[in-house]
């Protein structure tokens, strides 16, 4: 039965169609998991019991992931259900609406089995600025899991769930799934609906998949893409619109013919990465190259200023985007609040962490008169050098391969004393989310410590398809979506 | 450059609306500074394309969303039971407004 715990998506449907194994059981098997194994790994907030999630449930039996349960971060929407972000001021906000995800999911027959571990406000590259706990990476219980998805991502890599929700606004799936061994998706800016899932940096935010397999992550993405009215950003090409998506016909287990890869030779060769993580990398080009693969090497001068580009446009929308928490509206208010500006002042003092109120004053700074210009206008003249000097290397490419993360997990506390080391955790990353393009992170090996290695592959607006062609062909040839943890 | 005063930390915090602790203070100059020194590289890459058109502009092709302007009513209730404080259909908020006392004449 242990088995079952890591079986994908795509089997644990033939088995659900055979009725080799009930809804009823593998709904209990989950919850069974959690129950048993979350109390070291801390991934979830809320198991939520069984009854209350078949009453949601509609289309079980024919949907594409009828009765398949999958983990919601916490600052996606779930009516009725408390959204907490991850902070104590939205530690009992029940959310009055469905994201529009969450309806997709469930037209599907997917279930919600409860709600994840994350950085406060999706802040953070650790999932240790979480107000409630800290989530262990699975691999190694000393180990942060990544972050911000630390919760989903970690539920996923130690066999609790097949599929999880996360959200990116610099790399908050794509790193942490590198760090447990998962796969882990960033779509193109607008391929699914940001409705119902609480702003951080509105215009780099979208929601992402962690799966263990490439397929199930393609499988996913297919039930949720989709132009939504609700969402002034979600795609509106008309050619695209009203398109139904399916990601996985083309998971062939092989390459484009002719497919040129780029490998970004100022990523890959950074000063400061791990040299583990450059020979792994190395291995899975080798591996590319093997099915058939063109392979140039390229560089992108533009994204050494990624982090920096990032910092000042993520904490300015920050800023704006947390301006909502009053203690009036919805969250907590402070007890201890006589005045209406105490109720603010007081309110947001009690109910943000530290790490989010830095980054609301920085926003405020970079936004403010005398700082604007120099800051946030210079901030968005690089974003749209970043975004042209993409688009002309995909002009010579077609998808380009780089590192995830510089290390393997790092432990607790690791950046305490350096607190600009952990926010460059996002250097590789975030400039797919400021340009606004796909990427896609899936494991290829590990460390000298035995900590899960990754490698991410970026293409232009809407090429997910081709993304997942590749790294499916690259998963068959590779053990280590088959290699687990040994979670007690 | 990018050096950022505690004064400067005190202003922004009033601007954010959140009432710092002591000890949050001087971390917050600490961090504030740590990061805007770093920052600074973007000037670089701005000097490198001086010459191109550098005005700012959506990084992408999104155009406006138009619909008809059609008063769909909603059900506040579950918006409401989220309020911290409430009255019927108010938000509770401290008395702004003090009244004087009257003075008998």
């Amino acid at each position: 039965m242990n088995n079952l715990a890591f079986t994908s998506i795509k089997d644990l449907r033939v088995l659900l169609a055979k009725k080799e194994i009930s809804h009823d059981e593998l709904l209990n098997f989950y919850r069974k998991r959690f129950e048993q194994h979350d109390h070291q790994i801390k991934s979830a907030l809320e198991i939520f019991d069984a009854p209350s999630i078949k009453q949601r449930a509609c289309n079980v039996d024919i949907g594409l992931l009828g009765g398949i349960p999958g983990l919601i971060k916490d600052n996606i929407c779930m009516k009725g259900r408390i959204a907490s972000c991850g902070s104590r001021i939205l530690e009992h906000y029940k959310a009055p609406y469905n994201a529009t995800v969450i309806d997709r999911l469930s037209q599907e027959g997917a279930l919600f089995i409860g709600r994840a571990n994350m950085d406060e406000f999706a802040m953070g590259s650790s999932t240790e600025t979480s107000a409630f706990q800290r989530t262990h990476n699975p691999w190694n219980l000393t180990r942060v899991p990544g972050g911000s998805s630390g919760g989903s991502v970690a539920a996923v890599a130690a066999g609790f769930v097949p599929w999880a929700l996360g959200s990116e606004t610099g790399g908050s799936v794509r790193q942490p799934a590198a760090l447990c061994g998962v796969v882990g998706s960033k779509p193109t800016y607008g391929l699914i609906s940001r409705y119902g899932l609480v702003a951080y940096g509105s215009s780099l935010d979208q929601i992402g998949i962690a799966t263990r397999t490439v397929y199930d992550n393609a499988l996913v993405l297919s039930v949720m893409a989709g132009n939504d009215s609700r969402d002034a950003t979600s795609i509106s090409d008309r050619l695209l619109q009203d398109k139904k998506f399916d990601f996985t016909k083309d998971l062939t287990g092989k390459i484009r013919p002719g497919l040129k890869i780029g490998v970004i030779d100022n990523a890959l060769y950074a000063e400061g990465i791990d040299p583990n993580i450059v020979e792994a990398l190395e291995t899975a080009l080798k591996e590319l190259e093997k099915l058939g693969a063109k392979i140039h090497h390229i560089s992108l001068p533009s994204m050494d200023y990624s982090a920096a580009t990032y910092f000042i446009i993520s904490r300015a929308e920050a800023a704006s985007n947390l301006a909502r928490f009053d203690g009036v509206h919805y969250g907590t208010r402070s007890k201890d609040a006589q005045t209406l500006q105490e109720v603010y002042e007081l309110s947001r003092a009690n109910g943000f962490g530290i790490e989010t109120k830095v980054r609301i004053l920085m926003g405020n700074f970079v936004l403010s008169v005398g700082h604007a210009d120099q800051y946030y206008q210079s901030a968005k003249s690089v974003r749209r050098i970043m975004r042209e000097e993409f688009l002309e290397t995909f002009k010579k490419v077609d998808l380009l391969f780089s590192p995830v993360s510089p290390s393997g997990a790092f432990a607790f506390n690791a950046f305490k004393e350096n607190a600009v080391q952990m926010d460059l955790q996002d250097y590789f990353t975030c400039s797919a989310n400021l340009v606004g393009i796909p990427a896609v992170s899936v494991p290829c090996g590990f460390t000298d410590e035995a900590l899960p290695i990754g490698f991410q592959l970026l293409g232009p607006d809407y090429s997910e398809s081709l993304i997942f062609q590749t790294l499916h062909a690259y998963e068959q040839q590779t053990p280590y979506h088959l290699m687990f943890p040994n979670v007690k | 450059m990018a050096v950022i005063s505690r004064e400067e930390v005190l202003k922004l915090a009033r601007i954010s609306q959140i009432k710092l602790a002591e000890d949050e203070i001087d971390y917050m100059v600490q961090q504030l500074e740590a990061r805007l020194s770093y920052v600074t590289i973007l000037k670089s890459i701005l000097e490198q394309h001086k010459t191109a058109d550098n005005a700012e502009g959506q990084v992408q092709t999104l155009v406006n969303i138009m619909r008809e302007d059609v008063v769909k009513s909603t059900d506040s209730e579950p918006l409401l039971q989220e309020a911290p404080q409430r009255e019927g259909n108010y938000f509770v908020v401290p008395v702004i407004i003090k009244q004087k006392p009257v003075s008998a004449e």
